[in-house]
């Protein structure tokens, strides 16, 4: 693996080759995908919020993840061209407008890891870490948990994951598998502000979630994929306008039946997800807190943490 | 749901070899493994599994056991309480009643 | 896809050597649900890569084998004290007698039989125990449709477990055309050790895979049927095989079995292998049927025509045509796409 070269190091029109072949292989944290579909808007993606990622034009071995990127039906091809993400499963996909093809390429790559890669248990979270440890944050979409996990970045931590929690179930471990963070609607132009013009792609307009934009991860980031820990804090943040700051330290128990719902696959995995969930809470506290503003966020986790943030 | 059939009588048990179980505060995440389900049980309904995996208890035994354990008044643990929890836990399998589908 | 990928599925024929070549069987596999078949018998020698793939398999599939078994044990509670002995079918027999053909089996729902006599407590006892029609079928003519014409009732979604039990009291539909002797078979139907469900005796099994692959459906899981055929052949010993086809007769099952042979000597056999068919006994499928197998299967390029061509032999078989046509009607008229659950995705 040590051999292999990231996006940015090949010609454009060899990666453009490559997807059309269906051989363009990402690899990242324990995955390879192998992704076929070549699209400009896409091309414009990889190279640009992609460029760090270590690749292969041609795969060296099978890979865990299978993703086309191709057009709903033969007329979409080449009239108001359309494109949609097949994992090789069915899933209830909207075809999108080809200018889109970052989100199916997302959206795609997120659905094959949530409902495919059960080697780990899967837990819709954002995870970054410090030496002592990993901060796993669970939420429902629109609670902040972005805009948190691009904050931390920016406080000494590394990025695990914006969308997994990926938790061993041999060792009860996160593994890293830093993806670009998605931002939407209002959070784009607020991590923007934070972190950067040049760290945030080019926004996606219209998509049935809104404006959606993606916020690069950084090559360290990204060097460093192959490195567990354990964790050392669960939170579950809940962004309120105007609310005060509070935080309320959970049951473990009562954490762990927060997590599980936000799992893909945690009652798939049986009984080895119970001892990787109950060993990952053993000796850590779970907190839920709600905030006003990011600033307030980080005053929390800093109170939690007992580390200087701000 | 069904009608709680009439249990006089009947005995109640456990085993203790098909679940896991781990306490936090009162509470306890039970994993069971026949269902490969996990449970989130306060200490009354696990101190009933618990209860009947050493040997089998009908309703009323259980009844008298779980308020000397926990000194729990007539008022604070009704009979009605003990039944529907008895017939939540026989639906997720986690107890069975003796004879029955065993 | 080449003929040979079924063998290289199920452990008789070495994996590709090519990367892509790999890739791609295991696509198919995957695609068409038998990657954890594979997962259970190509172990040996394989990238560590593929063996994380195959493990994701069989994850899966043991999750599965556990819920079934769960579910079977839920069954009994249900039915205890009724004296009721179902007949589990399928892939909850193979389950719950550690066949081969269970090795990394998916398996979604729950089948079993019961005579036409015990139905209606059977659905009583489960509504009782939290099973309720499915939503996608649970309208008056489905509902109808099901109790009139079929071979089982409309299929029980329990509250809350999301699971489903399909109760069958034939192994066909009671329109089609030919049926089998299910009494016959029911009577030599033997108990799992430890419980109060039964299933089919290996020979039967057998024949029931046949009637369910060639006699029933549109021939809709190909592969999967094949594989699973295969690898239930495999374990019948030398005195199953010799009765296997006078068994099939008795019960009224001989068509489809003559093909499961013709397909297992056809796909799986070594080269220069000795036929399964025995010629006094039984005739080859006809050929458009045999091609229309073996482009379904490997997904040739005329496979749609090939799907449209089993889709109207399989109503064709399961119904008189004073009752085909108006229901194809109304399925062109009222089509609605299998309801899906849909999957709580948090993801963008």
């Amino acid at each position: 693996m040590s051999a292999l070269s990231c996006v940015a190091s090949y010609q454009r029109r060899d990666l453009r080759a490559a997807l059309r072949n269906g051989s363009f292989t990402l690899h990242l944290g324990p995955f390879s995908h192998l992704i076929s579909g070549a699209s400009e808007p896409l091309l414009d993606y990889l190279t640009d919020t992609y460029r760090d990622y270590p690749v292969e034009l041609s795969p060296s071995d099978v890979t865990d993840v299978l993703l086309r990127l191709e057009a709903p039906n033969v007329l979409r091809r080449f009239v108001r061209r359309q494109i949609t993400p097949n994992p090789g499963f069915k899933i209830p996909a909207v075809p999108l407008p080809l200018s889109m093809a970052p989100l199916a390429f997302e959206m795609g790559l997120n659905l094959s890891v949530a409902l495919k890669c059960c080697r780990f248990i899967n837990v819709h979270a954002g995870v970054v870490a410090d030496e002592t440890g990993a901060i796993v944050m669970s939420a429902a979409s629109g609670a902040g948990k972005s805009t948190l996990t691009a904050a931390l970045l920016q406080h000494g931590y590394r990025l695990f994951s914006d969308e997994f929690a990926l938790i061993g179930l041999d060792q009860p471990l996160l593994h890293p598998y830093p993806r670009a963070i998605s931002l939407k609607q209002e959070t784009i132009p607020v991590v923007r502000d934070m972190v950067g013009d040049n760290w945030i792609s080019k926004t996606v307009t219209g998509t049935p979630k809104g404006d959606i934009a993606y916020y690069r991860a950084r090559a360290s980031d990204v060097a460093q994929d192959k490195i567990p820990t354990k964790a050392k804090l669960v939170l579950f943040p809940n962004f309120e306008k105007g609310a005060r700051p509070v935080a309320r330290q959970l049951n473990p128990a009562e954490a762990i039946m927060r997590l599980v719902p936000a799992s893909t696959n945690y009652s798939l995995l049986g009984e080895p997800a119970f001892h990787a969930v109950t060993g990952m809470l053993k000796n850590i506290r779970a907190y839920e807190i709600t905030y006003g503003s990011t600033m307030d966020s980080l005053r929390l986790v800093e109170q939690i943490t007992d580390q200087k943030l701000v | 749901m069904a009608a709680v059939p009439p249990t006089t009588g009947k005995k109640w048990s456990s085993d203790s070899r098909q679940y896991l179980a781990i306490e936090y505060d009162d509470t306890f995440l039970v994993y069971f493994r026949p269902s490969g389900e996990t449970h989130f049980l306060n200490f009354l309904s696990y101190g009933m599994v618990d209860a009947v995996s050493s040997m089998p208890l009908s309703e009323e035994e259980i009844l008298a056991r779980m308020r000397t354990d926990f000194s729990l008044t007539a008022e604070e643990l009704p009979e009605a309480l003990v039944a529907t929890t008895l017939s939540e836990l026989d639906q997720a399998g986690l107890i069975s009643a003796l004879g029955a589908g065993a | 896809m080449q003929k040979s990928a079924l063998k290289q599925i199920v452990g008789i024929a070495p994996l590709p050597e090519k990367v892509m070549d790999r890739i791609d069987l295991v696509r198919y596999a995957d695609a068409n649900h038998i990657l954890g078949q594979m997962a259970s018998v190509d172990t040996a020698g394989v990238s560590d890569r593929l063996n994380d793939i195959f493990r994701n398999a069989l994850l899966r599939a043991g999750h599965d084998h556990t819920m079934l078994q769960f579910e079977m044990n839920r069954l009994e509670h249900a039915l205890s004290g009724t004296g009721i002995e179902p007949v589990v079918l399928k892939g909850g027999a193979y389950v719950a007698q550690g066949k081969r053909a269970a090795g990394g089996r998916r398996v979604s729902d729950l089948d079993i039989l019961v005579t036409e006599g015990e139905l209606d407590e059977v659905e009583a006892r489960l509504k009782q125990a939290g099973w309720s029609p499915d939503e996608a079928t649970d309208n008056e003519y489905d509902q109808a449709y099901y109790r009139e014409h079929m071979h089982e009732l409309p299929p029980l979604r329990h509250a809350k477990r999301g699971t489903i039990i399909d109760v069958h009291h034939r192994l066909l539909p009671k329109t089609a055309r030919s049926n089998v002797d299910v009494a016959l078979m029911q009577q030599s139907a033997t108990r799992v050790a430890g419980t109060l469900v039964k299933t089919f005796d290996d020979v039967d099994m057998f024949i029931h895979s046949a009637v369910h692959a060639f006699a029933d459906g549109a021939i809709d899981t190909p592969a999967r049927s094949l594989v699973e055929l295969y690898m239930l052949y495999s374990e019948l010993s030398f005195n199953d095989t010799s009765r296997l086809q006078i068994r099939a007769k008795a019960v009224g099952a001989s068509k489809p079995v003559s093909t499961a042979l013709w397909a297992i000597d056809e796909f799986f056999s070594a080269d220069g292998a000795p036929a399964l068919l025995n010629k006094t006994l039984t005739e080859k499928p006809h050929f458009i049927l045999r091609w229309a197998i073996t482009s379904k299967t490997f997904e040739r390029r005329l496979a749609p025509l090939a799907k449209a061509l089993l889709y109207i032999r399989s109503h064709y078989l399961r119904m008189p045509l004073r009752l085909l046509v108006p229901h194809l009607a109304r399925k062109a008229i009222a089509w609605r796409p299998s309801v899906q659950k849909p999957v709580e995705l948090p993801f963008p």
